[in-house]
């Protein structure tokens, strides 16, 4: 009896500091089932049609995926902090180096579609427009992405100038990069180029634009190597002079879809935005004024995600 | 006479006006274009008792789009639903999982964080039987069409809607009713076409009639097909290890050694990974329950996509269905929650994140052991008591 009562109270004392017992960790743990084998590496899977023996033969393939992997590297602005989405989901982040190269990669992936995007957050807090492409991975499948030149990150002074005045578009994209400023629907542009350090600051004159609203857009260009455009900046050119929000300054890297305040636009701030969809809701989570949380906020918070 | 000339010079004006107008090149309009890639042998036609999947392609004809929201109409009359599915979809995620509705509507709507563009985005699969009924008839003509409400937005940070058509999708009924096509191929293992199963041993049968040779694909290829080569008929086709995936047996006939025709198609659906890790945060924020605490999850399958979410609070709360936000209660005894994603063929990936309960599993254990010890106390004394009685 007294044995009895030992083993017993050896038992809780494990369980008292975390030593789990039995009983509880069966049900639990078997739960997740996690399979490890080898697979084809092609991307059409053709099981060989059963010979003569209907039920017999070896086996044709193993039976579960070898993971598959990605990799990307490019050009950021220098020490810029670099990240890489997998599926709306930050897998990896590196800070560029003082040329602005980068490395980052995706690994332990199953076979499938997947959205990547690639954004930089540069040293003053801008964030680049983020470099995305979908892809289908087979089993064991290695994608390599290189030469990804992202395109620079773009801040203008006003979002509403007078006509007459000066815009101030700066930025940073990779050291000694040619950039070419377009502004649409006018139809100008404006070459700069950045320092050695990744900055560049340009002056638009609206003395000969129409009164009325514009967007400006950057691009980059560095050893035949071309970055995507940047963002479209919007501005209108007026009778006041109009700084830019609040939420559009360096500080905030995630534009007005932050609901939560939390410097990121991701998983957080999209279940909020669901749990109100299609109903009326605070001003922060109507974003386009509709009286309504629907497709367009939605649309706005994606554009904006950082993960 | 001045005024002859002055209309001939009009004339002429209008004349180099218009052929400037037509020399010019088109301003390219943008438009994404939705297009269906079936499982039929013969893209055009099918047959009453067909069964048929389709999937469902986004082509952004270069543009970068991020959200979307489709209702598709199809003819409910004729085409029965007997299944749609979001497995495989790039979409990440949804507003609304793709349903069908008894009206003949396919409804769905979802997004992609920072955007997508590609000339085969993969949306949802949708598979139909041609009903059997009398209505029915060679030569009627069903047709899919897209709803004027449906809507694709582009990634431009505002919202703007893009200009969305339908690929004409139009089958031709052949042939007359009586012919039942699901039953010529059976899988024991895997009956029905369109759940996912775990195993990976796939048995399949097909009726065989005198005089008909017979070939047959099997492949995870939509596009492969039989080499028309007669194959030796051996019962049961037996499969082993087959990975994980969705598989296309394609059956072809030739009757007396005549041309091959297809007979017939079934589809074998193979999940046995469960959904990708994910990490379940807990949250609070004045905009929602108060600025109470509320738990936020969010998994996904590459393969036969998220079935449900199951919670479970603390050491003994039950396990419950739950969807993203779930406001929180405090969990009587344990330091966590459990969050159970599952998938479309029942894998389940668990995971945990710390939440203490009013009272700690620390605190339970050594509860339960003082109260063991104080049983064991009792007990020595009452065996004590008698000893001495004795």
């Amino acid at each position: 009896m007294r044995f009895f009562i030992a083993i017993l109270i050896l038992e809780l004392l494990c369980s008292a500091f975390y030593l789990k017992p039995a009983f509880l960790s069966a049900a639990s743990l078997n739960q997740t089932l996690n399979i490890s084998a080898q697979v084809p590496q092609a991307q059409n899977f053709n099981p060989t049609p059963p010979a003569a023996a209907p039920t017999g033969g070896p086996p044709i393939q193993s039976t579960a995926s070898v993971p598959a992997a990605a990799n990307f590297d490019g050009i950021a602005a220098p020490q810029a902090s670099v990240s890489l989405l997998q599926d709306g989901t930050v897998v990896d982040s590196v800070t560029a180096d003082v040329q602005g190269n980068f490395s980052l990669s995706a690994k332990n992936l199953d076979p499938g579609n997947y959205q990547f995007s690639i954004y930089f957050v540069d040293r003053h807090g801008l964030r680049s427009q983020p470099h995305s492409f979908s892809a289908v991975l087979s089993p064991g499948e290695l994608l390599d992405q290189n030469n990804i030149f992202l395109p620079p990150s773009v801040l203008t002074d006003f979002s509403a100038v007078k006509k007459g005045s000066n815009l101030n578009v700066s930025g940073s994209s990779a050291p000694n990069s040619d950039l070419k400023i377009a502004i649409s629907p006018s139809g100008q542009s404006l070459d700069s180029k950045t320092s050695s350090e990744g900055f560049y600051s340009a002056i638009v004159n609206t003395s000969f634009f129409d009164k009325g609203s514009f967007q400006l857009s950057v691009q980059a260009f560095l050893q035949g190597m071309l970055s995507d455009q940047s963002a479209p900046t919007q501005f209108t050119v007026g009778d006041i002079d109009l700084a830019l929000p609040q939420q559009q300054q360096p500080t905030s890297a995630s534009g007005p879809a932050d609901i939560n305040g939390d410097s990121k636009v991701n998983i957080v701030d999209l279940s909020i935005l669901l749990f109100y969809f299609g109903k009326s809701a605070p001003k922060q989570l109507d974003f386009d004024h509709s009286g309504i949380v629907g497709l367009v906020d939605l649309s706005i918070l994606l554009y904006h995600w950082t993960g | 006479m001045w005024n002859f000339f002055k209309n001939l010079s009009k004339l002429f004006g209008c004349l180099i006006l218009l052929v400037f107008a037509f020399l010019l090149p088109a301003k390219k309009t943008f438009a994404a274009v939705l297009f269906i890639q079936s499982t039929l042998p013969n893209a055009s036609t099918v047959a009453p008792g067909q069964s048929f999947s389709t999937n469902w392609f986004l082509d952004t004809q270069g543009e970068n789009l991020n959200a979307l929201s489709l209702k598709i109409k199809f003819p409910n009359a004729f085409l029965q639903s007997v299944g749609i599915s979001s497995a495989r979809s790039l979409i990440t995620f949804w507003v609304q999982q793709p349903t069908v509705s008894n009206s003949g509507e396919i409804a769905l709507a979802g997004g992609v964080p920072n955007g997508f563009n590609g000339s085969q985005i993969p949306i949802f699969t949708a598979s139909f039987k041609v009903k059997n009924s009398q209505s029915i008839a060679g030569g009627q003509a069903l047709s899919f069409a897209l709803d004027p409400g449906s809507e694709v937005l582009k990634n431009d940070g505002l919202g703007s809607v893009a200009a969305l058509s339908l690929q004409n999708f139009v089958l031709d009924v052949v042939g007359s009713s009586g012919q039942n096509y699901s039953d010529i191929i059976s899988s024991p293992t895997n009956p029905d076409q369109n759940i996912w199963y775990r195993n990976h041993e796939v048995l399949i049968n097909f009726q065989t009639a005198p005089g008909q040779q017979y070939s047959y694909s099997f492949s995870s290829n939509i596009n492969a097909v039989p080499d028309n080569q007669p194959a030796k008929l051996i019962g049961s086709l037996d499969y082993k290890n087959i990975p994980d995936g969705l598989y296309y047996f394609k059956l072809d006939a030739s009757d007396h050694g005549g041309p091959w025709q297809n007979i017939g198609l079934f589809l074998v659906r193979i999940d046995s990974a469960p959904p990708e890790p994910f990490t379940p945060t807990i949250q609070s924020d004045p905009i929602i329950f108060g600025g109470r605490k509320f738990l936020n999850f969010s998994a996904s399958d590459k393969i036969s996509g998220i079935e449900k979410y199951s919670v479970k609070l603390g050491m003994f709360g039950n396990l419950k269905d739950a969807a993203a936000p779930m406001l929180l209660s405090r969990p009587l005894i344990g330091d966590s929650i459990s969050v159970f994603a599952t998938d479309q063929a029942g894998n389940v990936r668990v995971e945990k994140v710390a939440y203490p309960g009013f009272i700690t599993t620390k605190v339970f254990y050594v509860g339960i052991l003082a109260l063991v010890l104080l049983l064991v106390y009792i007990f020595e004394l009452i065996l004590r008591r008698r000893k001495l009685r004795r």
